[in-house]
């Protein structure tokens, strides 16, 4: 798995690709504690090229939101598809995370 | 036929059968009426009383003593282990003493006990049978029971007595005249056919007083008796794992080293005529029957005392080649004691910790569900397992709810922690019964690309909500809650929307796996419910 960061009108854009599951997952929630302990406030996580996501990944998201949240920020989620989209669905987790259509939508309005 | 006329074939064997059969009804018998006798308080007593590895051989004296069967303790064993009621290394000491035991057991049967089985028959029948004592009646089965046993034991031994008349028999024990080995063969087979040794020890005792087997032939029967329970007890445990099994083979071990032992020592004695076994035996008795009995008693108590002084080695070895079991450490209890249900709050507190356990441990069952070697990963056991190892926990939680809500003191705070304790566990056993189907029509699914990946989506979407749910489970934060209750919500879950996207695949999927992606789903949507109303008990006891 692979995360690559960039910075779009003050917004940190995390890309993620590859396969986010137990070995992972830990991954994800360092990066995103990394960025916000930067001062980040504005992050959005693309999940365009994620094939394949665990629990334990959706885990490592949760908590990361919780994170952000209690800083003060926000985050947002966006281009799920395939199996990762269906995850997202069925957990509820769509419902309770803020998920985009497309990366321009995420960041709309940010 | 007169009474000088040796009896038919037909009558020693149906003397044997009925004797066999009286043995093992009352062995039943036995087993019914001590386990309702003494419940869950004798064992924990039991167990209490066994610490210290002295003791724990006195108290496997007792149970061999009420089994008859050294592979019957053995397995009552495994299952007070299992129970959580002791460990392994109080159960090898035990072990030690049902079989040192055995020995004596096979003296007291060779005394002249028949008048008093008798009595013992009759009266403990009547007792059983009357509605007048509906209050000893377990007490009366249990003796009932025990004095089954031994009269079916004796009708054994009368019925293999009069082989000695018969001319086949004496041409067959001509032919195995000095074989020793072919003796010990058949001990080891008669074992196993009739699941006892001390029951052909018993014929072995009969042949030799009816003196159609000398001493040293009678020895190597009780010898191959031994073994062959080793291979009985061997051949039970086959679908035992862990610690379970670790009993179990001790239990084999202990024979093989007694046979290791004195097979070569009588060997030695028979071929070089250097006195031994055999020339002990008949220094200290003098009648047949007797002389066996000793050779039954010396063999336990060699490997006993062996096995005492190792056990620990012993031990270390068998734990390493079976390790606990995942099933093993989930069934345990951690919490539960017998005494708690003196303090009724303690007690609540103490049944929701173990409870909250088993949530903990359907993490594992649900992982067990993931399709492919490489991402069950940390899903250890089967459902199946699972809910083998739920159910032990399961009774354990349900006695101990009964046992406070007996105790007629609770609080009406403590009734209403009670009631959300008791909807937990139905909400668990749903649950643990859910995940059960859900593993057939899962691995059904994973047939097909297009079911796998839907099969795949349910797994890790049912996990999460699960992960979130032992969250609220352990720390009953709000913020936890809050996020269950969004990912539970009927109108917030979309399971619907993904279940109708799969079905949409006509071409995917053949009608009997859309019958099964149906179902999946179906199930998937009762969890999570169950998932949340969990939560909602668990905040409900925080608050």
């Amino acid at each position: 798995m692979q995360i690559f960061t960039t910075v779009v009108n003050n917004v940190s854009l995390l890309s993620v690709e590859g396969r986010v599951d137990g070995a992972t997952a830990q991954g994800v929630q360092d990066r995103v504690g990394s960025v916000v302990e930067s001062g980040a406030r504005k992050i959005v996580l693309n999940l365009a090229k994620v094939e394949y996501i665990s629990s334990a990944g959706l885990r490592a998201i949760l908590i990361s939101a919780k994170a952000i949240t209690a800083a003060s920020g926000e985050l947002r989620i966006c281009n799920l598809h395939g199996m990762v989209r269906d995850v997202f669905d069925i957990s509820g987790i769509s419902n309770v995370l803020s998920v985009f259509d497309s990366e321009t939508d995420a960041l709309k309005g940010f | 036929m007169t009474g000088q006329e040796a009896p038919s074939l037909a009558h020693i064997i149906g003397a044997l059968v009925a004797g066999i059969g009286l043995f093992f009804v009352g062995l039943a018998f036995l087993t019914e009426h001590l386990r309702s006798l003494g419940g869950r308080r004798l064992r924990e007593r039991i167990a209490s009383w066994t610490r210290r590895p002295l003791s724990g051989v006195l108290w496997g004296s007792v149970f061999i003593a009420l089994t008859q069967s050294t592979s019957a303790a053995t397995f009552v064993l495994v299952g007070m282990m299992r129970a959580g009621l002791i460990t392994v290394t109080q159960s090898l000491p035990m072990i030690i003493g049902v079989n040192m035991a055995a020995g004596l057991v096979v003296l007291i049967l060779v005394m002249d006990v028949k008048l008093a089985i008798l009595f013992l028959l009759g009266l403990s029948g009547l007792l059983y049978s009357s509605d007048r004592a509906r209050a000893l009646r377990s007490a009366a089965g249990t003796v009932f029971g025990i004095a089954l046993l031994f009269f079916g034991l004796g009708t054994m031994q009368e019925g293999v007595a009069p082989l000695a008349q018969t001319e086949w028999f004496s041409y067959l024990l001509e032919w195995t005249h000095d074989a020793y080995l072919l003796g010990f063969a058949v001990g080891i087979v008669l074992s196993i056919l009739v699941q006892s040794s001390l029951a052909v020890i018993v014929i072995a005792v009969a042949l030799q007083q009816a003196e159609l087997l000398d001493l040293a032939e009678s020895i190597m029967v009780v010898y191959g008796a031994n073994v062959g329970s080793s291979f009985l007890t061997l051949f039970l445990s086959s679908p035992l794992t862990g610690q379970s099994k670790q009993i179990a083979m001790f239990q084999t071990v202990f024979n093989f080293v007694g046979a290791a032992i004195l097979v070569p020592l009588f060997f030695v004695e028979v071929m070089a005529g250097i006195p031994l076994v055999i020339a002990f035996i008949e220094s200290i008795a003098r009648s047949d029957g007797v002389e066996v009995a000793f050779a039954a008693l010396i063999f336990d108590w060699v490997a006993g005392v062996l096995l005492f002084m190792f056990r620990k080695p012993v031990g270390a070895v068998l734990a390493r080649l079976w390790p606990e079991t995942l099933v093993e450490q989930i069934s345990k209890p951690r919490y539960l004691h017998s005494r708690m249900a003196d303090d009724p709050d303690t007690a609540l507190d103490l049944i929701e910790l173990e409870q909250c356990r088993l949530v903990e441990y359907l993490d594992h069952a649900l992982g067990a569900l993931r399709i492919g070697e490489e991402q069950r990963g940390r899903g250890q056991t089967t459902p199946e397992a699972y809910q083998e190892a739920f159910a032990a926990l399961d009774e354990l939680i349900e006695q101990a709810m009964t046992d406070v809500s007996t105790q007629g003191a609770l609080s009406t705070e403590a009734f209403e922690h009670m009631n959300h304790l008791m909807s937990l566990q139905r909400l668990l056993q749903s649950a643990t019964e859910i995940l059960t189907d859900l593993e057939g029509e899962v691995a059904d699914l994973a047939q097909s690309e297009v079911g796998a990946h839907f099969a795949e989506a349910v797994v890790e979407g049912l996990d999460a909500i699960l992960l979130t749910l032992i969250d609220v489970a352990k720390n009953r934060s709000e913020e936890d809650a809050r996020l269950l209750e969004l990912m539970t919500a009927d109108d917030g879950n979309g399971l619907t929307a993904v279940r109708s996207a799969y079905l949409a695949q006509e071409s995917a999927l053949d009608a009997d796996r859309r019958m099964k992606l149906l179902a999946t789903a179906n199930h998937c949507e009762r969890l999570i419910w169950l998932f949340g109303n969990m939560g909602r008990r668990y905040m409900a006891i925080a608050r």
